[in-house]
């Protein structure tokens, strides 16, 4: 593929201009033939994009089995949810393929409503965001994705239900005491996911950057949650982009008005970004914007050390996507494991050698049970990459050596 | 869609500091110092509008920094793309108030199309009226659907000024639908500035975390500030301007760009400064400069919570920097709220934390902008603006310079005869006398000699009364000496933190002070920052390779930081420019010893004793080179030339002696042996080491009473070395006193649980005492206690446990607990019976 120019700025990015992740879009397909999908992944990580893309090329290419993207950030009440999917649909329907006949709404909205007003799904009415529908909420929602299954059974095909943001969205439910929403719609999820698993027509991503468990571990700590609407779905990991998708990122990137001290430099340039980004796409746009902003797009071994060295030690929007890490440990968690988990890696950080959990244990004074539960921790939230030595021992290392780098310069 | 205009005035109004209404090629003239970021935003804007892509940028500059200005000059560059429909603006004036949730955010974006789109106003009206009339429930949604129908298309760029303020209007759940819109719609671009960071994009929880790319706009340097006030008297046509800041107008220029601290905006007022002809003016024009800037100050904090107003009032009116006790006790403020009120106001950039030079777990808070403490007291003063232009004075002039003002001045008065202008030069003198008298009161020194003064107190090491002086200097004063002094001070009485801040901020003053470069590598080496260190040694020595005393610096630091080769190549590089350099020579000795080559260490070490040859360092650390070659006469010589002279020596004599000792007892030589470690006890008589030899010695000639004798006096002075414990297990060992012994080797193994061979010591010896028969039930009951806390000595346990049990407690079964084998050896070596 010829490369196109994209922005050095991060944010939305229109669907069609997103780089790469074509492997990753094929091992979600594959797992998708079998069930539907979490994925739990910290910010900036490029999980928005893989989906929009996923969805986006579902669409463009025609697909029998399509995919649709829904966004629940801000969605700030519970008989708001259908409304979400609703205006969307409305959306989708100029396109023609999604022309959901959607019996079971209509004849809620019907029953509920009255005569008040037209049921005409394109009509600016229809909303189940009515004061009328508030105690209804889990009907409306349920009919629209048995419409919607409905649907896919008559035309033969499977269609994909992305829930971008979920956690994010019960996460503000849950600090604005409204857990007993949260709960309600967790257990209405788990009771869809199988009355529409008979008919093979409907499955389901949710995705967010929180992570699903530290939803689930709040509800359970502070509201005594027993569910586990998750168990029944396969965790998909996002890992960095593969070596030739993150060079092509450059190339584009670089086809916004940027220059080489000398040409033959390029490739080796984009492999130094590459690696010392870790190829997180992220990283690798902030990097070219500090070169556009500070060195006037000129790449060089000394402007591009200057770029890193500003992502790693100065106060920026990438620094706070680093800072992100420790905050998480702040927000999400309580502030004993919090500190324990700070201690973790922090002793990492200054490793120089992935370490064993016994030496870590005996590095830090703290109680070595409560140690090995932070190392989950913080290895099941993706902070920690855990692999095995020759005797099975467990060890454990910064997943990516940038953010590695960063906390040793910044937090330890 | 044709865009509206309203971009018809000149540079009158951009005098008086609007960027709004002003030509825009007047704006793109006064670009000094942004051209490049408004560049950068066209090209950003024009990708957006050519490639499809979209832009998300934060611009972030204090007030008066040229926002509006750059927003102003994007509009007007891209208005072809606006005017061929190519991206469709929403342009939010800078005063977007009323915005208290998502709906009204999508509501100005339609009203910025009405205001810029004249044609398109009657339609959208009416769209608006749609609107009105929607649920509540719905309205965002179908405002949302509103915007996207009139865009289409089209890409929709909004540039929006005073963003933080919006997204803190916004909520983090009209954020969250923001976002969530931003991620549906898929062509929507923001290009939006704000004073400062906000905690809205900083904060993992937030919607809009990490989503922009951020440009942060440089204050102007000096360079820029002459240059834009030099365009704004060409475009002024003022000839006469043109040639004062060709001349003798820079040093005004360099002043009032210090004043403003390279605010766009403020620099722009104090334009009118430069025309003041004569002092008598200066005061004239200051004083409605600064009754012009009052309102643009109130600004600054009307909006701001109480307590921070009141924090900004105590800071501007307390005059020199106060600590947060100071300020939460003045100001009934509690000292949890204030940490919170002081790390927002420090965010929004109005005030500066300083390192408290008295006491570095302290910081000290100032107002950040000298206007903007003027500006605070005008409403506080009971005299009026006139009391502020002696404040003025006193806070911008040295002693000095005040004074030579006043005598200028009554030079004038005495030589006039007009009335009126006697009273008013009167006025000027009182107004300097009086600035004099608070320079004095408020503990200012004469300034041109703050720096003499801050060195005799250095040279004197007088490190109170310098903070003292320090801590009560003008922000003006501080310049890069200033922090030199306070750095070197701080270094000298092992502050290292603090002297690094120092040295830095001297740096960053003027980044060629060699003096701060060199002593910024000596405190990082003595804060054993090692690395950072030999980076400032090389800066150092790129200005300069002959400094011969960097070169030795370097040296240290490289083999502090184990580059011992490294640090021989420093040393050698040191000799080369300065040869007579004993302490260079002796390093290279040193580092010789180091890598274990110990020829070259000891010839380096001779080159130290023909420069200096009753260095007793030198000498001592020859006699280790030659032990540890073997030539032990000499070793033993140059140890004895270490003990005769008397000057100064890093090695107390007794360890000479000590060392003297090991040498005889290598060579057999054990009376001469004793007799040196004897000489070491009388002069150190807490030397444990020395009793120690001796008792080897005696261990060496099985003398083992003699050897307890010694080795016990050593255990007496320290009790915590493994070796010794050892060496008196041996000795009791040596009597044939097995459970002694045992204890002794158990002492050292609790000492040093590592040393693996202590285990053999510990069970050979139990195993052996059980042999003897002679093992007491007590004694065996010490051990098993001991032995069960030990881990690793499980198989000598059971045999004491067992030996116990069918010795003492005659349980003859207990034999059968061990495996057939160990059963056959234990009765048999052990218990001595005749076994089959």
């Amino acid at each position: 593929m010829k490369p196109y120019l994209i922005a050095t700025t991060t944010g939305s990015i229109p669907d069609n201009q997103i780089v790469g992740r074509d492997r990753e879009i094929e091992l979600l397909k594959d797992l998708l033939e079998s069930q539907s999908v979490v994925i739990d992944e910290i910010r900036r990580m490029g999980k928005t994009l893989l989906l929009k893309k996923f969805a986006y090329l579902s669409v463009q290419n025609d697909e029998p089995n399509k995919a649709l993207y829904f966004i629940f950030q801000g969605t700030d009440s519970i008989n708001s949810l259908t409304d979400v999917i609703l205006n969307e649909l409305r959306q989708k329907e100029k396109y023609g393929w999604l022309k959901v006949q959607m019996h079971r709404c209509s004849e809620l909205y019907h029953k509920i409503r009255g005569d008040k007003a037209s049921v005409k799904y394109q009509d600016i009415e229809f909303s189940f965001a009515l004061p009328d529908f508030k105690v209804e909420w889990k009907k409306a929602f349920r009919a629209c994705i048995e419409d919607l299954a409905d649907h896919q059974l008559d035309k033969g095909e499977r269609l994909t239900l992305i829930f971008d943001e979920l956690p994010i969205m019960l996460w503000e439910w849950i600090r604005t005491e409204r857990a007993a929403d949260a709960m309600s719609f967790l257990d209405l999820l788990r009771d869809l996911h199988f009355s529409v698993k008979n008919s093979d027509r409907i499955r389901f991503i949710f995705c967010g950057s929180i992570g699903m468990q530290v939803v689930l571990d709040k509800l359970k700590q502070e509201h005594q949650y027993t569910g586990e609407p998750f168990n029944h779905m396969q965790k998909f990991q996002l890992p960095p982009m593969g070596e030739a998708d993150a060079l092509f990122l450059c190339e584009c990137l670089y086809m916004a008005r940027f220059q080489c001290d000398q040409i033959a430099s390029k490739s080796a340039y984009f492999d130094d970004i590459i690696e010392r980004c870790n190829r997180l796409p992220y990283f690798i746009h902030s990097i070219f914007h500090n070169l556009k902003h500070n060195a006037q797009g000129f790449l060089s071994i000394t402007t591009i050390n200057e770029a890193f060295e500003a992502l790693l030690k100065e106060k920026s929007a990438a620094s706070d996507v680093f800072e992100q890490l420790h905050q998480r440990l702040l927000i999400y968690y309580p502030q004993n494991s919090a500190k324990l988990m700070r201690s973790c890696l922090n002793l990492l950080s200054k490793a120089v050698a992935p370490m064993s959990e016994q030496d870590i244990k005996m590095a830090l004074s703290f109680d070595e049970d409560d140690v090995q539960t932070s190392l989950n921790l913080l290895w099941r939230d993706d902070f920690l990459h855990r692999t095995f030595d020759g005797q099975d021992n467990r060890v454990y290392a910064f997943r990516y050596s940038l953010i590695k780098r960063w906390w040793k310069l910044n937090k330890a | 869609m044709i865009p509206t205009s309203d971009s018809k005035h000149g540079l009158s109004t951009f005098l008086s500091f609007g960027a709004k209404s002003v030509q825009p090629a007047i704006l793109e003239k006064m670009l000094v110092g942004r051209l490049q970021t408004a560049d950068l935003l066209e090209q950003y804007a024009r990708q957006i509008a050519d490639n499809g892509v979209n832009n998300q940028v934060f611009i972030i500059g204090p007030r008066g920094s040229g926002k509006t200005h750059l927003l102003r000059v994007l509009y007007h560059r891209i208005t072809d793309l606006v005017q061929k429909k190519r991206v469709i603006v929403a342009y939010f004036a800078e005063e977007e108030y009323g915005i208290s949730g998502y709906l009204d955010f999508l509501i100005r974006i339609i009203n910025a199309f009405m205001r810029w789109y004249d044609n398109d106003k009657s339609a959208l009206e009416a769209q608006l009226n749609i609107l009105r009339e929607t649920p509540e429930s719905r309205q965002e949604y179908v405002a949302e659907k509103l915007i996207s129908d009139y865009v289409g298309e089209k890409p929709l760029l909004i540039l929006s000024e005073n963003f933080d303020s919006i997204l803190d209007a916004l909520g983090r759940n009209g954020q969250g639908k923001l976002r969530a819109w931003l991620y549906r719609h898929n062509r929507i671009s923001i290009i939006a500035t704000a004073q400062a960071t906000t905690p809205d994009l900083g904060r993992e929880d937030r919607p809009f975390y990490g989503f922009f790319s951020t440009i942060k706009l440089k204050k102007l340097s000096y360079e820029d500030s002459l240059t834009l006030l030099t365009t704004l008297a060409e475009t002024e046509k003022n000839e006469n301007m043109l040639a004062h800041l060709a001349g003798k107008g820079r040093g005004q220029v360099r002043a009032i760009h210090e004043l403003v601290k390279g605010n766009h905006r403020l620099l722009v007022t104090f334009y009118e400064f430069l025309k003041a002809d004569t002092l008598a003016d200066l005061s004239v024009v200051f004083m409605k400069t600064m009754n012009d800037l009052k309102p643009y100050y109130e600004t600054f904090i009307r909006f701001l919570p109480a307590q921070q107003q009141k924090i900004l009032h105590y800071l501007a009116l307390a005059k020199i920097p106060r600590q947060g006790t100071d300020i939460a006790k003045d100001c009934f403020i509690s000292t949890t709220s204030l940490s919170k009120q002081l790390s927002e106001l420090q965010r929004q950039n109005l005030i500066d934390a300083l390192p408290d030079p008295t006491d570095k777990r302290n910081k000290l808070y100032d107002v950040s902008e000298p206007l903007f403490r003027i500006a605070i007291e005008i409403g506080e003063q009971r005299e009026g603006i006139a009391a502020l232009f002696v404040n003025f004075m006193a806070l911008w002039y040295s002693y000095d310079e005040i004074k030579s003002q006043k005598q200028r001045f009554e030079g004038f008065y005495d030589s006039e005869t007009e009335p009126l202008i006697r009273g008013k030069l009167l006025w000027e003198m009182d107004a300097r006398e009086r600035a004099l008298d608070l320079k004095k009161e408020s503990g200012y020194r004469y300034s041109g000699d703050l720096l003499q003064l801050m060195m005799n107190q250095l040279e004197s090491n007088n490190y109170d009364a310098l903070l003292s002086l320090a801590k009560t200097a003008a922000s003006s004063e501080r310049d890069t000496n200033f922090h030199l002094i306070l750095g070197y001070a701080h270094l000298t009485h092992d502050y290292f933190e603090e002297a690094i801040d120092e040295l830095l901020a001297s740096l960053k003053l003027s980044p060629n002070n060699y003096e701060a470069l060199k002593n910024l590598g000596i405190v990082y080496a003595k804060n054993k920052q090692y690395d950072k260190a030999i980076e400032a040694y090389h800066t150092v020595l790129s200005t300069n390779p002959s400094d011969y005393e960097t070169w030795y610096n370097l040296g240290t630091a490289l083999s502090d930081n184990d580059e011992i080769h490294e640090a021989i190549r420093a040393y050698e590089q040191a000799l080369l420019l300065h040869s007579t350099f004993p302490q260079a020579w002796f390093n290279v000795g040193k580092s010789y010893s180091d890598l274990q080559e110990f020829e070259q260490a000891i010839n380096a070490y001779h080159e130290v004793l023909k420069l200096e040859p009753t260095k007793r360092d030198a000498w001592y650390n020859l006699g280790i080179a030659y032990s540890s070659v073997d030539q032990l006469d000499l070793a033993v010589s140059a140890y004895q030339k270490a003990l005769s002279f008397e000057t100064p020596v890093r090695v107390p004599e007794h360890q000479i002696w000590n060392n003297i000792g090991v040498i005889y007892n290598k060579q057999g030589k054990f009376d001469d042996a004793i007799e040196a470690y004897k000489n070491a006890i009388n002069l150190n008589s807490s030397d444990y080491w020395a009793w120690n030899n001796i008792g080897v010695i005696y261990l060496r000639t099985d003398s083992f009473l003699d050897a307890v004798e010694c080795i016990e006096n050593a255990i007496q002075l320290n009790s915590q070395e493994h070796s010794i414990w050892h060496n008196l297990g041996i000795a009791h060992y040596g009597l044939g006193d097995y459970n002694e012994a045992i204890k002794n080797y158990m002492a050292a193994f609790d000492v040093n649980p590592n040393y693996a061979g202590e285990m053999v010591f510990i069970e050979g010896s139990i195993i052996n005492y059980l042999r003897t028969q002679k093992a007491s039930k007590l004694d065996l009951s010490e051990y098993e206690v001991w032995l069960q806390n030990h881990p690793g000595f499980e198989v000598v346990a059971t045999y004491v446990n067992i030996y116990r049990r069918v010795v003492f407690d005659k349980e003859e079964k207990a034999l059968y607990e061990l495996p057939k084998e160990q059963r056959i050896f234990f009765e048999r070596e052990i218990l001595k019976r005749n076994v089959e």
